[in-house]
C-alpha cells in the first residue's frame, strides 16, 4: 500500500496556488509601488510547480533536463546573492552595538539567500537522483515522480546516497521551523501604528528578517490600500507559503530515503 | 519602488533584534521542533499506511508484561483497522506539535501538548521502549526516544524563572531538578547496560548484528563489524560502556569544565550508538517513525551545556524581546504586553507586543 492519493494531490494543489500566488506578486508589487523580491519569487514559482510534478506525475509539463538546468542556474544565482550579501556584510561599517556583536556573515540577508539556495539544491538533488535511479530502470518517462514511484526502493538505493537525503531533510527541517520562528516578526506593528499615525510610512515589522518580502509602503497611502497591499503582499503569506514548500519539501526528500 | 534608506536600517535593525531575540534557549527549542517536523514527515512514509505499520507496534511491546502489551496490542489493533486515518491523525499531530514549537505564540501550548503525546506513543505504541522487557539495551535506543521528546519539552519550557541557571536546561525547573532528571535518564541507561551485562557476554553482539537486517549493505556491514568486535570483548566492553554512563550520569554535578568533559562524552556516545546501534532510527529502511534517541541525546546534551556568558548576558536587566537573548518568547511578549507601548520603540518588540496584548 501507498500515500493515499489524497495526501499528494492535496500537497500538489498546495503547491500550484503557492506557484500561482509567487507568479503575481512582482505584478502586484508593481501596481502598488511596493519592493519585492524578483527572483524569489521565480524561485518559488519553479519549486511550485516542479513539487507538484513530483507528486502528481500528470501535472509534469518539462523534461527532466529543462528542470535540472533551470534549478542549477537558480542555485548558482541564490548562492553568488549569498556571497555578495556575506562580503557586503564584510565590508560595510557596523550601525549600530548591536551590529558589532553579531557575527559577520551570519546576517539575515545572507541566511535568507542560502535557505533559497539549499531549496534549490534540494530540487536539482532529487531530480539528478531521481533521473540516476530511472535511467537505471526500464520504461522510464520524463518527470520527477515518474522514475522515483517506478524505479523501485533496489534502483533508488543504488543511484542516491541516502546520507545526502538525510541532511537535506534536516536541513529543510530546520529552515521551516526557522521560518515559522520568523512569523513573529514579521507580524504588523499596529502599536507602532497607533502610536504614530501621522507617520506616513507605517512600518511593518521586520519584512526583511527572513527577506521573504520587502513590504514598505509609500508615503500618503491611504488605509483601504494598505489593507489591500497587506493582504496581497503580506510578509507573512509570503512566509508561509515559503513554510508549506519547506514542509513538501522535507515530505519528498523522506519519500527518497 | 519606494524603499526609503532609513526603512531599510529599520529593517534591518528588526532583523539584527530578532537575531538577538533568538537565544540559546530558543535554538534549542527550534531543534526540538525540527525533529518533531522530521518525525511528522517520516509518518508520511508509504509503509505507516499499511497494516504492517499497526503490526510493527504490536511487535514493540511483544515481550512487556501484560500491563504493557495488551493496551500496546489493542491500539495497534485499532490502528490495523483504519490504517489511513489513523496515520494521517499521527502526521497531523506532530506536523502540528512542529509548528506549534516553532511558532513563539504557541509554543507552550505545543510543549504541554506533546509530554502526554509522547507519554502515550511511549506507552501504547513503543510498549515502554522495552524496558519491561528483557532485550531493552541502551546501544540500541532503549528506553525509546519518544521519552526524550517529553523530557525536553519539560526542560525547554519557557519560563525564566531561574534566570540565571548555569545551563539552559535549568531555566523553567531549577538546577536540582534539572540534574536530578539527567541523573535518572544516564543512570538508566547505565542500569540497562549493566543489566545486559548479566544476560551474557555475547548480548550486545547479538543485538547490535540483529539491527543489521533490511538496512542498506554498508549500514549492515558497520553493524556487523561493531558486533564482531563487540563480541570478542562482551563483558569488557558492556562494563565500560555502563561505567561510562555512570560517569556522564554524574557529570552534571561537576564543575564545568568537568561537566563540559562529561557532556561531550554523552554526545560521543549518542552519534556512536545512533550509527551503529540505531542505525539511524531505521529511517533509511522505509519503516522507521524517527530518527530514534541519538539527535535528542545530542540535543538534551546541548541543553546541559554550562554557559557562563549566556548566564552573564542573561543576568542584564535589560534582557527583554529587542535586546539580548530571549529567555522566553512567550514570557517575553507577556512582559511586553504588561510594559506597555512606550517601552516598545522598536518595530521587532512593537511587534512582539502587539502579539502579546492580543492573546
Amino acid at each position: 500500500m501507498s500515500a493515499p492519493r489524497w495526501l499528494s494531490d492535496g500537497l500538489a494543489a498546495i503547491m500550484l496556488a503557492i506557484a500561482a500566488y509567487c507568479a503575481i506578486r512582482p505584478a502586484a508589487a508593481r501596481r502598488w509601488h511596493r519592493s519585492t523580491e524578483r527572483d524569489v519569487d521565480a524561485a518559488h514559482v519553479l519549486m511550485g510547480v516542479a513539487m507538484a510534478a513530483a507528486l502528481v506525475p500528470g501535472l509534469d509539463p518539462l523534461r527532466t533536463g529543462v528542470w535540472a538546468a533551470a534549478f542549477a542556474a537558480a542555485s548558482a544565482w541564490f548562492a553568488a546573492r549569498a556571497l555578495r550579501d556575506w562580503r557586503e556584510r564584510r565590508a560595510r561599517p557596523t550601525r549600530t552595538a548591536r551590529s558589532r556583536r553579531s557575527k559577520p556573515g551570519r546576517d539575515a540577508g545572507t541566511g535568507h539567500h542560502l535557505v533559497h539556495l539549499l531549496s534549490c539544491g534540494s530540487m536539482l538533488y532529487m531530480l539528478v537522483a531521481a533521473s540516476a535511479a530511472g535511467a537505471s530502470a526500464a520504461g522510464m518517462t520524463s518527470g520527477l515522480a515518474g522514475p522515483v514511484s517506478r524505479a523501485g526502493p533496489a534502483a533508488i538505493g543504488a543511484a542516491i546516497s541516502p546520507v545526502i537525503t538525510l541532511v537535506l531533510a534536516v536541513a529543510m527541517a530546520g529552515s521551516v521551523v526557522l521560518t515559522t520562528d520568523r512569523l513573529a516578526v514579521l507580524a504588523p506593528a499596529r502599536a507602532a501604528d497607533s502610536a504614530g499615525r501621522s507617520a506616513a510610512g507605517r512600518a511593518t515589522a521586520g519584512p526583511a528578517a527572513a527577506g521573504l518580502a520587502a513590504a514598505v509602503e509609500p508615503a500618503g497611502a491611504t488605509e483601504p490600500a494598505q489593507r489591500r497591499d497587506r493582504a496581497v503582499l503580506c510578509p507573512r503569506l509570503a512566509a508561509s507559503c515559503q513554510i508549506a514548500m519547506g514542509i513538501t519539501m522535507v515530505y519528498l526528500l523522506v519519500q527518497m530515503l | 519602488m519606494s524603499t526609503a534608506s532609513g526603512d531599510l536600517d529599520a529593517q534591518a535593525d528588526a532583523v539584527d533584534a530578532q537575531r538577538e531575540a533568538n537565544g540559546r534557549y530558543r535554538r534549542l527549542q527550534l531543534g526540538l521542533a525540527a525533529l518533531w517536523l522530521l518525525d511528522a514527515m517520516l509518518q508520511g512514509q508509504s509503509f505507516m499506511f499499511s497494516r504492517g505499520f499497526a503490526r510493527m507496534l504490536a511487535a514493540a511491546a511483544r515481550d512487556s508484561p501484560a500491563a504493557v502489551a495488551d493496551p500496546a496490542n489493542w491500539c495497534a489493533r485499532l490502528i490495523g483497522e483504519h490504517p489511513v486515518a489513523a496515520n494521517s491523525a499521527f502526521i497531523a499531530v506532530q506536523l502540528l506539535l512542529a509548528l506549534g514549537i516553532a511558532w513563539r505564540p504557541t509554543v507552550k501550548i505545543a510543549l504541554a501538548a506533546s509530554v502526554p503525546w509522547s507519554l502515550a506513543v511511549w506507552w501504547l505504541g513503543e510498549g515502554l521502549g522495552g524496558v519491561l522487557a528483557a532485550d531493552a539495551n541502551p546501544a540500541t535506543g532503549a528506553p525509546g526516544a519518544v521519552l526524550l521528546y517529553a523530557l525536553l519539552a519539560v526542560v525547554l519550557w519557557p519560563s525564566d524563572r531561574h534566570r540565571d541557571a548555569p545551563f539552559p536546561a535549568a531555566r523553567a525547573v531549577g538546577v536540582p531538578t534539572a540534574r536530578a532528571g539527567w541523573l535518572a535518564l544516564w543512570g538508566g541507561l547505565a542500569w540497562l547496560a549493566a543489566w545486559s551485562v548479566s544476560q551474557g557476554p555475547r548480548t550486545l553482539s547479538e543485538t547490535i548484528s540483529a539491527q543489521a537486517a533490511g538496512q542498506p549493505r554498508w549500514l549492515a556491514a558497520a553493524d556487523s563489524a561493531a558486533a564482531s568486535l563487540v563480541a570478542r570483548h562482551g563483558i569488557l566492553v558492556t562494563t565500560t560502556l555502563a561505567a561510562l554512563l555512570v560517569i556522564i550520569a554524574c557529570g552534571v554535578f561537576l564543575p564545568p569544565a568537568g561537566a563540559r568533559a562529561a557532556l561531550a562524552a554523552a554526545v560521543v556516545v549518542a552519534l556512536v550508538s545512533w550509527v551503529v546501534g540505531q542505525n539511524f532510527g531505521g529511517i533509511f529502511t522505509g519503516t522507521g517513525t524517527d530518527p530514534n534517541s541519538g539527535p535528542l541525546l545530542v540535543l538534551l546534551a546541548a541543553a546541559y551545556w554550562p554557559s557562563p556568558a549566556s548566564a552573564a548576558c542573561d543576568q542584564t536587566p535589560d534582557s527583554g524581546a529587542a535586546s539580548g537573548p530571549a529567555p522566553d518568547p512567550g514570557v517575553n511578549a507577556a512582559r511586553l504586553a504588561r510594559t506597555g507601548p512606550r517601552r516598545a520603540s522598536h518595530p521587532a518588540a512593537a511587534a512582539a507586543m502587539t502579539r502579546g496584548g492580543a492573546r
